[in-house]
């Protein structure tokens, strides 16, 4: 797609300073070194970063992330959570001059760098622009949707493939025992249950023996199980005297953690593998 | 629907993002505090504040030093480096307490942080006041680098290490000893296992013993879980911390975005991946000391919000 249809070259007094600035996967470095790797766990293809500039005032910077797939663009924007949902894009979050939003393949961010009134009408009007000039809208990644909404805490789902972008997000340990890939999709969320938080992690693996490999090797190296019994719930009490368990559902695993209890574990276990049963 | 916001909610600012969530969590800060009381019964070691310290922390704040623009007061600043370099000296004249760590005939880095796309740099009037204190200890101009990447290291005699504090993706946190990390010609190599190996850097034959003084710009940190800014993650704390350990500053800042997390999500917001870089940068390649209980903060000026 050509970015030059989506990228507008003037907003209001704002003007585009040319020329772009693009990066592909082999380059990214060159322009967040040492971010590159969370885009590169996505299917990224190319970013094009365009700079609007008025009179004396600080810039004012587009992003546009082309992605591979609608539900890495998702994946992306969902890294943060942070900031008020707005009605631009598919999904969008504003807060102190950067507005996020994900559209079909791309995730796009403008940012003020002081944020005044001026910049944020100015922000808003050019993620707008962006959003209408991006005609087809992406799907979201199935696994989000299959998550049972009761009890599911309000932006706190994130989308996902690889060990980097989980450490990133909650660190479980540097060994990839769950043998995250590419060709995984996870979603790390938060949920509540007789008022009390806990997080669940569900792993989508190709095929049920992918999965079975890898709830082996979680049992053993995250929950202490060595020898596992297949279709069976595992639980585990941490040093700190929370609780966690695993339960590998068909192709899928599904890790709780952080729970004030065994049965809260159990509980929300049972209810996102109900959801994924109904899905599938 | 005004810019774009959806029914019946309002835009937020970041002034007003973070006031709510401090007032939202007042209660839950008094809370920690009655249990950290609970958890550190008469007698106990009390973090931070060692007799015999085997690191030593100046951290001074001014509420004056930013504005409500986020503009950086440099005379303020400037006052703010003096008073913590003068404390970690114990020395009362500001000459005196410098000459204390650079001599005249030294050629000096001054290595601060420049990080374009994040954009949380070194504030260049810490920079400017750093390098003013250099001329009046003597040193000529020629002899005083200042840079980022591409800092001649070799050369200098002496390092200054001026770094921002912010939490980082991939390594838990970039400060102190993360700074440094553009004299390898393997960066990207330490964005991974907790940045563990971070430590050898400072072990570079041409780095190795170079580093008279750390002075952290903590005017304006960062603690959000990236992988690029957020605003709403960057705060004015309006600090400045001196001191000669790496490790013990990297301690102190991660303590106070830690704590900074967990006012601004009113729950436990851990730091991703956990930044193993500095138990490893004391125990394994001995840069100084990552026990609280071994360093002795001494606060300076203003204390609302220190979160220390």
């Amino acid at each position: 797609m050509d970015i030059n249809k989506i990228l507008p070259v003037a907003v209001g007094d704002w003007k585009a300073v040319s020329p772009d600035q693009v990066f592909t996967r082999e380059n990214i470095f060159d322009y967040m070194d040492g971010a590159g790797e969370i885009y590169l766990a996505y299917d990224f293809r190319k970013l094009t970063v365009r700079e609007f500039v008025k009179d004396n005032d600080s810039p004012l910077v587009a992003e546009i992330y082309e992605m591979g797939l609608s539900g890495d663009a998702f994946g992306i924007f969902s890294h943060d959570t942070d900031g008020e949902p707005v009605a631009i894009g598919q999904d969008a979050l504003y807060g102190a001059g950067l507005l996020r939003f994900w559209k079909g393949r791309f995730f796009i961010r403008v940012l003020a760098e002081k944020e005044t009134r001026e910049t944020r009408k100015t922000v808003f009007e050019a993620s707008r622009k962006i959003a209408a000039a991006i005609l087809q809208e992406g799907q979201k990644p199935k696994i989000i949707v299959r998550l049972p909404p009761e009890g599911l805490l309000q932006k706190s789902a994130h989308y996902f493939h690889k060990q980097v972008s989980l450490n990133a997000l909650q660190y479980l340990g540097d060994e990839n025992f769950l043998n995250l890939s590419e060709k995984t999709e996870a979603v790390l969320a938060q949920f509540k249950e007789d008022g009390q938080k806990m997080r669940a992690l569900v792993c989508r693996y190709q095929n049920i023996q992918e999965a079975e490999r890898a709830f082996m090797t979680t049992a053993a190296k995250y929950l202490s199980v060595p020898s596992p019994a297949k279709d069976k719930m595992i639980f585990k009490k941490t040093r700190e005297g929370r609780f966690a368990s695993a339960l590998q559902a068909g192709q899928f695993i599904i890790l709780a953690f952080d729970a004030d209890s065994q049965k809260i574990c159990e509980v929300i276990t049972k209810r996102i593998e109900n959801n994924i049963k109904e899905a599938s | 629907m005004e810019n774009g916001l959806k029914k019946n909610q309002k835009t937020v600012s970041r002034r007003g993002f973070v006031k709510g969530a401090v007032l939202g969590t007042a209660a839950l800060a008094l809370k920690f505090k009655k249990l950290r009381a609970q958890a550190e019964p008469a007698g106990k070691t009390v973090l931070f504040s060692a007799q015999n310290p085997a690191g030593k922390v100046v951290l001074i704040r001014n509420e004056a030093a930013v504005n409500e623009a986020h503009a950086v007061n440099a005379r303020i600043a400037a006052e703010m480096i003096d008073s913590a370099v003068k404390t970690l000296s114990g020395e009362t004249d500001v000459l005196k307490a410098w000459d204390r760590f650079i001599k005249p005939g030294d050629t000096v880095g001054v290595k601060f942080t420049r990080c374009d796309w994040m954009r949380v740099h070194t504030e260049q009037a810490v920079i400017d006041a750093i390098v003013k204190r250099l001329g009046d200890l003597g040193i000529p101009k020629d002899r005083i680098y200042t840079e980022d990447g591409g800092l001649p290291f070799k050369k200098c005699t002496a390092l200054i290490n001026v770094p921002t504090i912010k939490i980082h993706t991939l390594m838990g946190i970039a400060s102190a000893l993360k700074n440094y990390i553009n004299f390898s010609d393997k960066r990207s190599s330490y964005h991974f296992e907790g940045s563990v190996k971070l430590g050898e850097i400072w072990h570079l034959p041409d780095v190795k013993g170079k580093t008279r003084l750390v002075i952290v710009d903590a005017l304006r940190p960062y603690f959000g879980p990236g992988p690029q800014i957020n605003p709403l993650h960057r705060w004015d704390y309006k600090g400045i911390m001196a001191s000669t350990d790496p490790v013990a500053c990297d301690t102190v800042s991660l303590k106070i975005c830690q704590a900074k997390r967990t006012l601004f999500k009113g729950e436990e917001w851990p730091i991703n991946p956990p930044p193993k870089s500095i138990a490893a940068a004391d125990a394994d390649y001995k840069l100084g000391t990552s026990d609280p209980a071994k360093i002795q903060l001494i606060r300076l000026g203003w204390e609302k919000g220190i979160l220390i």
